[in-house]
């Protein structure tokens, strides 16, 4: 009995930090592997610096999930979302700040007509983004007749590739400046936050469990400001993500949108029943699901310079990857934004790894493929271990 | 001694806090056609879910051919030579009428399937019934009562000898259930014992040699149909006390609050009507009962009244003297102030993942938005409030739903309901599955809302509920009003209503 006990503990702590352990497992692992190269400055910089393309997918991705949804048309789709922005600006010589317009705008359209199979129709999800998604790639084909098109300029350029300005020479002071004010913004609105709970007895006041829970991002966001500060500062892209990874939480946490999202998830039909117009939500869903994915794509296009067809492929399997190794359930109804964007990171830190060992593509594929495995059934394990388990209150 | 089929001696059955079974005796002769009747919740279904070996785990003996039996599952059952047929129908839609019918019990020689014999025996089979179909006739083309002719076909190709119809006529038209009964009559002339379990006593004075009547999971009687007259087996079905958990309320009544006309819902797939010409209205300020079997049809009326009901529906609303058409959804209907609290809290009700206060604002989360932002504070405050009033038991707000307590779920989805301000509140089942504390509490919270002038539509199958509850009683059946009764002064009986419920008056 007692050793049964100790054996439920030890899965259900593995579960409850499976991100945090994944991540020190993968820099530990990697570090010892690529002798000292993982976990220079540089390097991080980079990763980071990647990892925003998926990471920006992987913000609505976990709430397309949440609704028991999918989106397998993410990397194609933002091939072309790219081909189309390289196109404009370089054959039609628009200027970037209309093309991030105009392609916004068909993201919305493009977002609709998801939505309009998903949500109206009610077909499966999965299937109606995998026939898009061939569509998506013959359109990107059809339009670049198989060519790489490129160099983006003007505003793409800046946001995928450029680092914000600093006011000294030698060092991105700016940069530490915005990561310990955010990090000192953070620990002020979470402790106010746990106080008015408390205030309000909503939780008992168990306040070294607390400062665990919020000391942790602190850290994080301390740690990354000082790893850029050291190298070239914080890039555009990467302060684009923190924006959409806030700005979607407070949606997620604090509008009528965000509740249902959740309810869909957890219970459709209680859904219905409350009054939510389920496939207007999905819609609604799916619309800025594909905004963000243009997003990703004109950070993509300003990064690499230029557009090819092969861009984008695999990003889906990546930000799925990522949510999922984040804690969002493949049931549905669970799950948080900012851990989807964690997971993510942490996959792209698995790419970049590998890439660093000189490991054969065949392999990296093999790897990618057992992590998304062991996430799945890890979350799997844990939910039947919890269905099993009394709970007294 | 007499040629006994089937014994049960001194059965009992019990579920974690519920005794569904207390010492039955039944006695199965060889050859008749016999009737089980008792309320909703009596225990029938139970009873024959020992026969046929789904549930394993009962005190008392199972004589079958006078010898004990002990089945451990359905397939031992089954060999024996019992067959169930329940009222959702266990057939694979998508697949054709033979492979249905040897399902599970394939003919095969070395693994590779017989069609051959298969087809031969599915056709003898059906000729039998004299159903003139063709075995390869995918089974979801069929009507529900040809598809009910099919599981019959299916138990008579396994070499039945006690067949078991579970509220066979239920889901069928007047048509079909004179043709199934027909058919069970030339069963028993084949030898074949029926089990038969019905609300409609029409046709149970019709086909059956002997009935059951159970009431409370107790056998009360075991009598030829010769000694029982309908008022005899009525008394004795529904012979309770009222419980005295009810109490007297002043009945001050306001205007007609909600009123339904012409009301008519049609089932296109099984040709059926489900609901057919209801009018009823409440006032504010005053509870309705709305009684009848299950099946009747009153969860449906409940639900096409909210507009979340996947039939064809006709007919005009009149909320609060404005003249509406239709609510085309649960939406409309919310704003309008017509919530509808579902019977079945689990799946349609609760967000079990998510916590009280999430599932108690899910429907009213606009009258807590400023601009597009949730005003956690006031939603916190107003879910707080209810959560007293309701003295819904929670060590907070935060805690998941799914550990609650049914009596304190169900809770949850009265708070969820009163959120939303309603003007007409339609509890669907209010007192299902909770404990008799909670449901005393339960009926105070709806007194208190009808003093408040909400206007009440209760749904109910316990009759000491619907009678100590309601100003006013409609009994459905069939998906027809058969009764209205004015209950102000508490004056009704039970077996009044069991007698419009079951249609008795019309044997």
């Amino acid at each position: 009995m007692k050793r049964d006990g100790a054996k439920i503990d030890a899965i259900s702590f593995i579960y409850k930090n499976s991100i945090l352990i994944l991540a020190v497992a993968e820099c530990i692992i990697f570090q010892l592997l690529s002798q000292g190269v993982f976990l220079t400055g540089r390097n991080l910089s980079n990763l980071l610096l990647q990892g925003a393309t998926c990471s920006v997918i992987a913000i609505t991705m976990s709430l397309v999930i949440i609704t028991k949804n999918s989106d397998l048309s993410a990397g194609r789709l933002l091939g072309m979302f790219g081909m189309l922005a390289a196109i404009m600006q370089v054959k039609a010589n628009i200027s970037g700040i209309v093309v991030v317009v105009l392609i916004y705008a068909i993201a919305i359209f493009v977002g609709y007509w998801h939505g309009f199979w998903i949500g109206k129709m009610q077909l499966p999800a999965f299937i109606v983004t995998l026939t898009t998604q061939l569509i998506f790639f013959g359109i990107c084909q059809f339009m670049s007749s198989g060519m790489t098109i490129g160099p983006v300029s003007g505003v793409i350029d800046v946001v995928g590739s450029g680092y914000i300005p600093h006011i000294s020479k030698n060092y991105n002071d700016t940069s530490l400046i915005i990561g310990f004010t955010a990090a000192a913004l953070y620990l002020f609105l979470a402790v106010l936050k746990e106080k008015k709970n408390i205030a309000q007895g909503l939780i008992q006041p168990r306040w070294n469990k607390v400062l665990a829970k919020v000391l942790l991002p602190v850290l994080a966001i301390t740690c990354v400001s000082v790893v850029v500060f050291l190298n070239r500062g914080f890039s555009y892209s990467m302060l684009v993500l923190f924006l959409f990874t806030c700005v979607v939480t407070y949606i997620v946490s604090n509008t009528k949108f965000g509740r249902y999202i959740y309810a869909i998830g957890g219970n459709k039909e209680a859904a219905r029943m409350s009054g939510i117009n389920v496939s207007k939500e999905i819609i609604k869903l799916y619309i800025l699901h594909t905004v963000l994915v243009a997003t990703a794509a004109l950070v993509y296009v300003g990064r690499v310079g230029n557009a090819s067809t092969a861009a984008g492929q695999g990003y889906e399997f990546t930000a799925i990857t990522g949510c999922v190794v984040g804690g969002v359930a493949i049931s549905g109804g669970r799950g948080t934004v900012v851990g989807a964007v964690v997971g993510t990171m942490i996959m792209a830190g698995l790419d970049n790894g590998m890439s660093l060992l000189n490991l054969h593509p065949a392999l990296q594929y093999i790897v990618r493929g057992i992590v998304l495995l062991c996430a799945i059934s890890l979350d799997a394990v844990a939910s039947d271990r919890k269905a099993k388990t009394l709970h007294t209150t | 001694m007499e040629d006994c089929i089937l014994q049960l001696h001194h059965i009992t059955k019990e579920f974690p806090g519920v005794k569904a079974l207390d010492d039955v005796n039944l006695d199965i002769k060889r050859g008749e056609v016999h009737a089980l009747v008792g309320e909703n919740g009596a225990g029938k279904s139970t009873l024959m879910k020992i026969i046929s070996g789904e549930y394993t785990d009962y005190a008392g003996d199972l004589l079958w051919d006078g010898k004990k039996a002990d089945f451990r599952g359905i397939k031992e059952s089954e060999k024996t030579g019992i067959t169930i047929i329940h009222q959702e129908l266990g057939l694979v839609l998508s697949m054709n009428i033979c492979e249905n019918i040897f399902l599970g019990d394939e003919i095969c020689t070395n693994g590779i399937i017989n069609w051959d014999e298969e087809y031969l025996k599915c056709k003898k089979a059906l000729s039998d019934l004299n159903l003139n179909l063709s075995p390869q006739t995918r089974v979801g083309n069929l009507g529900i009562g040809q598809q009910q002719l099919v599981e019959i076909a299916k138990a008579l190709s396994k070499e039945v000898k006690l067949l078991i119809l579970d509220e066979p006529t239920a889901p069928l038209t007047e048509k079909d259930s004179e043709n199934l009964l027909d058919l069970v009559e030339d069963l028993k002339k084949r030898g074949i014992t029926v089990i038969f379990i019905s609300h409609k006593l029409g046709e149970v004075f019709r086909i059956a040699d002997r009935i059951t009547v159970l009431r409370d999971g107790k056998t009360i009687s075991t009598r030829d149909k010769s000694d029982y007259t309908v008022d005899s087996l009525i008394n004795e079905m529904v012979g309770r006390k009222l419980d005295n958990c009810f109490e007297p309320r002043d009945c001050e009544l306001g205007e007609t609050m909600l009123e339904v006309r012409d009301w008519s819902a049609f089932d296109g797939v099984n040709g059926k009507w489900i609901l057919k010409d209801i009018n009823i209205n409440v006032r504010a300020g005053e509870i309705i009962g709305l009684s009848g079997m299950i099946g009747a049809g009153r969860t449906e009326l409940a639900m096409s009244i909210f507009g979340v009901l996947d039939y064809a529906v006709s007919g005009h609303i009149k909320l609060d003297g404005k003249e509406i058409q239709r609510f085309k959804n649960s939406k409309e209907s919310i704003d309008a102030g017509v919530y509808y609290l579902t019977e079945d809290r689990k799946q349609y009700g609760l967000v079990l993942t998510s916590d009280i206060a999430y599932n108690s604002t899910l429907a009213s989360l606009d009258k807590f938005q400023d601009n597009i932002r949730i005003s956690h504070e006031r939603e916190i405050a107003a879910v707080n409030q209810k959560v007293q009033e309701l003295s819904i038991k929670t060590p907070s707000i935060l805690q998941t739903v799914g550990y609650l307590s049914g009596g304190n779920q169900q809770k949850v989805c009265i708070a969820k309901a009163l959120l939303t301000q309603p003007r007409v509140l339609i509890l669907d089942e209010a007192t299902r599955g909770i404990d008799i504390g909670a449901k005393t509490e339960i009926y105070k919270l709806i007194n208190k809302m009808a003093e408040d002038g909400i206007a009440v539509i209760m749904i109910s199958s316990e009759l000491p509920e619907v009678l100590g509850m309601s100003d006013r009683i409609y009994v459905l059946r069939e998906g027809e009003i058969s009764a209205e009764f004015d209950n102000r002064e508490r004056n009704i009986t039970q077996e009044q209503i069991a007698l419009a419920a079951t249609g008795g008056m019309l044997v």
